[in-house]
């Protein structure tokens, strides 16, 4: 290249997409920071530990264990990373187009509200698992990502928030739900409101790797995702409308159709997960079903750095964290807050760190 | 705010042997620069010669890699950004720093503060009003900003500099978004405020401004000093522009159509028929293969509407544009760029380039198939061609923002106009660029006309508009009001754009074809 | 559990609110005073302990994993228990800590695990899985709503004796079930409150099951014997957690007629104290001293789960795998009805005799509260 003539403009480097050794330098970044705020969390964590009374590094061994010497622990780990996995993909990806949509939630309930009351309805109960584990799979999807259209037609329409409208219609999914299991699809035998058993359709288990076939689904889905961000216009137009929408919409394509696309994804995903949730670990839903998944999925998404690969990799720490932690707490007098605190922290330090980062990428060459 | 009895001549700010480097690109090496008080000191240079980096630098907003520098004779060891407002030198960014959603005087004692709490809103309006009439510039105060002129944004900035007892000002590009009187005018007060006994550093890039309004001038080139505080009166415009660009700058822009050589029986390629769209008010007009039709009035008139109906972003209210006799893909951008429609807008990152994103991946924007190649795949396959348009940059993996204004504007070009176009959308190309960028990207557009494309020149600017066009339509109130052939009859065109509607010369050409055009499929 | 808990419905943020004055006390006592009471050592295992044995137990003893371990008990089972909550939460979950720690110290157990904040599910069956592995027996769920959970990881555990908070005699196999006979206190409870007050009884459950109807009943039988025209009527509230809406059923039961309450869960519970202070009625405790939570609270009634749970222990001893209906009745010490120090004198002598005689009748035998679960 020509030396002169390059008015650099230095005021917002970004973490995505830059050549030649900044490219080296970003992904030291992307894989940096969090390893960094791994480190600090535990630290921290430590500390706070001992305050128990107890012995961090005996704590953190049994964390350790838990995960990976205890007898289930690793499937364990998987089992919970599933859900996390699947809606923090989805995320990833709207994230990236800066569509910052924290319905998830909302989606995986609905998603597997309707597959169970499909599953479990008379007459079809006892079709057979092929029948209808495909049937609940799309069942979910699409009910999923109806539930996520509708933000996407709000702003279209009216130019609603995302955040806000995918927010609320979560609090609506949740009241939906709480009031199916009740009335709609109550077990007519339980003492508490809750489905009845998905039965047939319920997850067969994976042979080798002992976990329900949702995990593999789950895991299947990264590298489709990340050929599909990387390698498909419909990634590129992701990162366009991320960046520039008027560009995308002057040269590529209706902002709204990709708010649908994108959005629609989400949902899909999110109201999968629901549904291999329920066919895999909770085989029915009662008022407890709704535990968080969609929102841990957000922390997934973002820990992952809005990379599928990344995305695997934080839903397997987060996960492993609290199955570590709750093994720990069999054994130690920790209090269970203890595992939020610690994930809590790494959050901060992630968003720390980046920023950290970014002033250096900044300054120096 | 004592600047002062007879420090004429003094020297404000020196810099000696400065550099500065971004990574593996550098900014400006070995410059020296002296500003004396009670002058102006226009910094010229072509877009990316450094002269940004320059002020920023004396502004203590970046820091010099080596280089020494004095402020009122007074050596200064580490140059930040307290330090130099300290000594009274305040910077006028291209880019403004004025908070949109707050008043003028909000935003004046916001910049500075005298204690912990703010004033109230009396104090401020007063202070705001001691500023105004003490320099003479105009600023409403009491609604928001961003509801004000940029003109007076921009005045509002340096009376902002002018508060903080400013003995140094530099204004980053000043007039680039001033009408010509605003310009004028700005020229003016500087003028008064270098007789107060200030120094006034402009970076600009008209010529006519350097001749008429500053006392010295600096020029780089390529991050080098290659005219060193010399005395305007002893320079030609051209002489300047040479120093500037380093080449003989060519004139002529405007060329007679190749295509075809019968000037009055070329059939229009594109044909606009009755279309109407926000205040664009049934418009009619046809653009033959070759041609070049430029589009003046004053902004607000409809020019905005017609570019996005043209470049088939918005699908029109009423009416129909056909290209070739097919109806243009409205709301289809993909197949806009299919119909070889190629778009160039005035505000190219707003619509026409991603910053964050590669080069690359820019020179993708509407382009390719549902598979992309591999990352690698892709980069080697544009550095030809952004060889071919001369993209000065570190690489097609490097991201759009660390590019000039001009080179920028080129990789537009190398994107919409590889391939040749059938038809040009282009709204003032040129905006921003210095004279060399300007000259390469305008006559790549008028290269596309030679080869046949139909071409439509919308424009802020009218000389440039004039320069370029073949024929000139104008547009008032969302109506055509004036259809011009050359030679220009100016004053007939500003009273067009005034609207008074009436064309000077004989029927349009395209009139002929207007019949059949309609049904071409 | 860790940030899952940010959408967590059963676990609202009411009941932490509520409970937070009596937490935050307890947490505070815990801590202070590190001495252990000595009344908590000494009583031999079947005598019935009207004082509470373990109901103050320092939580502060906390280490217990390994100073027991070694003292010569170490063939003792090893006892675990997991909780939908948290432990320090006034009521249910702290009687269940301070009963397996009070064991603990006893060498009844050489062991125990306590986990809480495990949401039913599958984060419950991993960890009665992990605990079964890890030779824990028995097994304790301390939520009814682990029902299902307790039957699917048991199957797989023949050898492993798993309880859950049923309370109605779900056994079968190694899935045992202890009851909650908190009927007895209520009919003491009754006696008091129609004592102080006249006008209709009003009893609240999160869902309308038997062990709710047959609190108010006894209730309203213990108020019947001192006023025999005594009336009564029951709400499920339809959530064990929402205080807001159970305060609002209590309301509307008030406007009835209604002045003394009786709650069967912390939601409906909170909710009545709450309406109660508000209408001037009375309203009971469920399961801990919540004489702190308002003027209103006549009585509440303690559970002294360390005796439930060593029934279990015992089974575990003698080798068995066929779980049972574990219950302590009143009259073994396996509750025991607090009156608040406030309302202590505002009870008429007559009254209080009358308590005390039922209470000496249920006590020795001869009057047994009947479990009338009918509306």
């Amino acid at each position: 290249m020509t030396t002169a003539a390059v008015e650099l403009d230095p005021r917002e480097p970004e973490l995505i997409e830059t050549g030649g050794s900044h490219r080296a330098r970003h992904v030291a970044v992307l894989v940096g920071v969090p390893v960094i705020a791994v480190v600090g969390a535990l630290a921290i964590g430590a500390v706070l530990i001992a305050q128990e009374g107890e012995n961090p590094f005996a704590v953190y061994a049994d964390v350790f264990r838990g995960v990976f010497t205890e007898n289930r622990g690793l499937r364990n780990t998987a089992t919970s990373a599933t859900p996390l996995l699947l809606m923090g993909l989805g995320l990833a990806i709207a994230y990236r187009a800066r569509l910052f949509t924290i319905g998830a939630e909302g989606q995986y309930v609905l998603g597997a509200v309707m597959a169970t009351a499909f599953a479990t309805a008379h007459g079809v109960r006892d079709l057979p698992g092929v029948v209808l584990i495909p049937s609940c799979i799309v069942i979910a999807g699409l009910t999923g990502m109806v539930w996520s259209g509708i933000s996407a037609e709000l702003s279209n329409r009216f130019n609603t928030s995302v955040v806000i409208s995918s927010l609320l219609l979560t609090y609506i999914a949740t009241a939906v739900m709480q009031w199916l299991i009740r009335v709609g699809i109550k077990d007519p035998d339980g003492f508490v409101p809750q489905s009845r058993v998905i039965g047939n359709a319920g997850l067969p288990t994976v042979p080798l790797l002992n976990t329900h076939l949702g995990f593999v689904i789950a895991v299947a889905l990264v590298p489709i995702a990340a050929v599909m961000m990387s390698r498909t216009r419909f990634g590129y137009r992701v990162d366009v409308i991320g960046h520039n929408p008027i560009a995308l919409r002057a040269n590529e394509v209706a902002t709204g159709k990709m708010l649908f696309a994108v959005l629609g994804i989400v949902g899909f995903l999110s109201g999968l997960a629901g549904y291999i949730q329920v066919a895999g670990v909770t085989t029915r839903i009662n008022a407890q079903f709704s535990l968080g998944y969609g929102f841990t999925a957000i922390i997934v998404a973002l820990l992952g750095r809005l990379h599928p690969v990344g995305v695997l990799v934080a839903a397997l720490g987060i996960s492993g964290l609290n199955i570590g932690f709750d093994a720990a707490e069999r054994s130690h007098d920790v209090p269970s807050s203890l595992v939020a605190v610690v994930q809590a922290l790494l959050i901060i330090f992630v968003v720390i760190g980046d920023a950290v980062a970014n002033r250096f990428l900044r300054d120096d060459d | 705010m004592t600047m002062g009895t007879e420090t004429r001549a003094a020297e404000a700010v020196r810099v000696s042997g400065a550099s500065k480097r971004f990574g593996r690109v550098t900014a400006f090496a070995d410059v020296d620069l002296v500003v004396r008080r009670g002058e102006i000191h226009a910094l010229l240079g072509e877009n990316g010669a450094g002269k940004t980096t320059l002020v920023k630098m004396l502004a203590g907003l970046e820091t010099a890699d080596s280089g020494e520098f004095w402020i009122d004779g007074e050596p200064i060891g580490d140059l930040d950004a307290r330090s130099a407002r300290d000594r009274g030198v305040a910077l006028v960014q291209q880019h403004f720093t004025l908070v949109p959603t707050l008043t003028a005087s909000e935003n004046l004692v916001l910049a500075r503060r005298e204690s912990a709490v703010l004033p109230s809103t009396k104090v401020a309006r007063a202070r705001l009003t001691e500023l105004v009439d003490r320099f003479g510039l105009d600023v409403r105060d009491g609604v928001p900003v961003s509801a004000l002129s940029v003109g007076e944004q921009q005045r509002l900035e340096i009376l902002r500099a002018l508060d903080a007892d400013a003995g140094v000002l530099l204004l980053d590009e000043p007039t680039a978004v001033l009408t010509g009187a605003e310009a004028t005018a700005l020229l003016g007060v500087c003028r008064r405020l270098a007789d107060e006994g200030r120094a006034v550093v402009i970076i600009t890039h008209r010529l006519s401004e350097v001749i008429d309004g500053c006392d010295r001038v600096t020029v780089l080139r390529d991050g080098s000093v290659v005219l060193a505080d010399a005395t305007v009166a002893e320079h030609s415009a051209a002489g300047l522009a040479d120093a500037m660009v380093g080449r003989e700058m060519g004139d002529a822009r405007h060329r007679e159509p190749t295509t075809t050589a019968d000037g009055d029986a070329r059939p229009a390629r594109l044909r606009v028929d009755g279309v109407s769209s926000g205040v664009l008010r049934g418009v009619s007009f046809g653009v033959a293969a070759g041609e070049v039709l430029g589009v003046a009035g004053v902004d607000g008139n409809g020019q905005a509407e017609l570019e996005a109906v043209l470049a088939a972003i918005v699908v029109p209210e009423s009416g129909r544009v056909t290209l070739d006799g097919e109806e243009l893909p409205h709301g289809r951008p993909r197949e806009r760029i299919g119909r070889r429609v190629a778009y160039i807008p005035s505000d190219r990152y707003a619509t026409a380039l991603v910053r964050p994103m590669s080069l690359a991946d820019n020179v993708e924007l509407g382009r390719g198939g549902w598979w992309r190649p591999r990352r690698q795949v892709r980069q080697r396959a544009v550095e030809d061609r952004l060889a071919r348009w001369d993209v000065r940059s570190a690489g097609a993996a490097a991201a759009v923002r660390s590019l000039s204004g001009g080179n920028a504007q080129k990789l537009v070009l190398a994107r919409e106009l590889d391939e040749v176009p059938d038809l040009v959308i282009t709204c003032h190309p040129t905006r921003g660029l210095d004279p060399g960028a300007a000259r390469t990207v305008a006559e790549r557009v008028l290269d596309a006309a030679d080869d046949g494309a139909a071409v439509v020149w919308m424009g802020a600017e009218l000389e440039e508009v004039l320069a370029v066009s073949h024929r000139v339509i104008v547009l008032s109130r969302g109506r055509i009001t004036g259809t011009f052939e050359r030679p220009f009859d100016r004053s007939a065109i500003g009273l067009a754009m005034g609207g008074a509607s009436r064309s000077t010369p004989p029927a349009t050409p395209d009139d002929d074809s207007h019949g059949n055009s309609g049904s071409g499929s | 559990m860790p940030i899952t808990t940010m959408n967590r419905p059963p676990r609202s943020r009411p009941i932490r609110l509520a409970a937070a004055g009596v937490g935050l006390a307890l947490v505070l006592a815990a801590c202070g005073d590190d001495d252990d009471e000595p009344a908590a050592e000494e009583p031999a295992t079947e005598e019935p302990a009207t004082e509470e044995p373990a109901a103050e137990e320092p939580a502060a003893e906390e280490p217990a994993a390994e100073e027991p371990a070694t003292d010569g008990s170490a063939d003792a089972p090893k006892l675990a228990i997991v909780y939908s909550a948290e432990w320090q939460d006034g009521s249910w979950g702290e009687f269940a800590y301070d009963g397996a720690n009070a064991l603990l110290e006893r060498g009844v157990v050489s062991d125990i695990s306590l986990q809480e904040n495990v949401p039913p599910g599958a984060d419950a069956q991993n960890a009665m899985r992990a605990l079964a592995d890890d030779g824990f027996n028995p097994i304790i769920a301390h939520s009814f709503d682990y029902g299902d959970d307790v039957k699917t990881v048991a199957a797989d555990y023949p050898e492993t004796i798993f309880v859950y908070a049923g309370g109605f005699g779900d056994v079968a196999g190694n899935v045992g079930d202890y009851s909650q006979p908190f009927w007895e206190p209520a009919y003491l409870e009754g006696i008091l409150a129609a004592d102080v007050m006249d006008g209709a009884v009003a009893g609240a459950g999160g869902f309308d099951i038997p062990v709710c109807r047959a609190m108010k009943n006894a209730f309203l039988a213990g108020a019947q014997t001192i006023d025999p025209d005594t009336e009564g009527s029951f709400v499920a509230v339809g959530d064990w957690y929402d205080v807001q809406l159970a305060k609002e059923a209590a309301l509307a039961q008030a406007d009835a007629g209604a002045t003394m309450f009786i709650g069967c869960g912390q939601g409906p519970t909170f909710g009545q104290i709450e309406a109660a202070n508000e209408t001037g009625g009375v309203a009971m405790g469920y399961v801990g001293d919540m004489s702190e939570l308002g003027e209103s609270v006549l009585a509440s009634f303690t559970w002294n789960l360390e005796a439930v749970f060593e029934l279990m222990v015992e089974d575990v001893v003698a080798g068995k795998t066929e779980a049972q209906y574990y219950e302590v009745l009143l009259g073994d010490g396996g509750m025991s009805v607090v009156i608040s120090p406030a309302w202590e004198d505002r009870i008429s002598d007559e009254g209080m005799a009358a308590f005390d005689a039922a209470l000496a009748s249920i006590e020795d035998g001869s009057f047994t509260v009947p479990f009338d679960a009918e509306s």
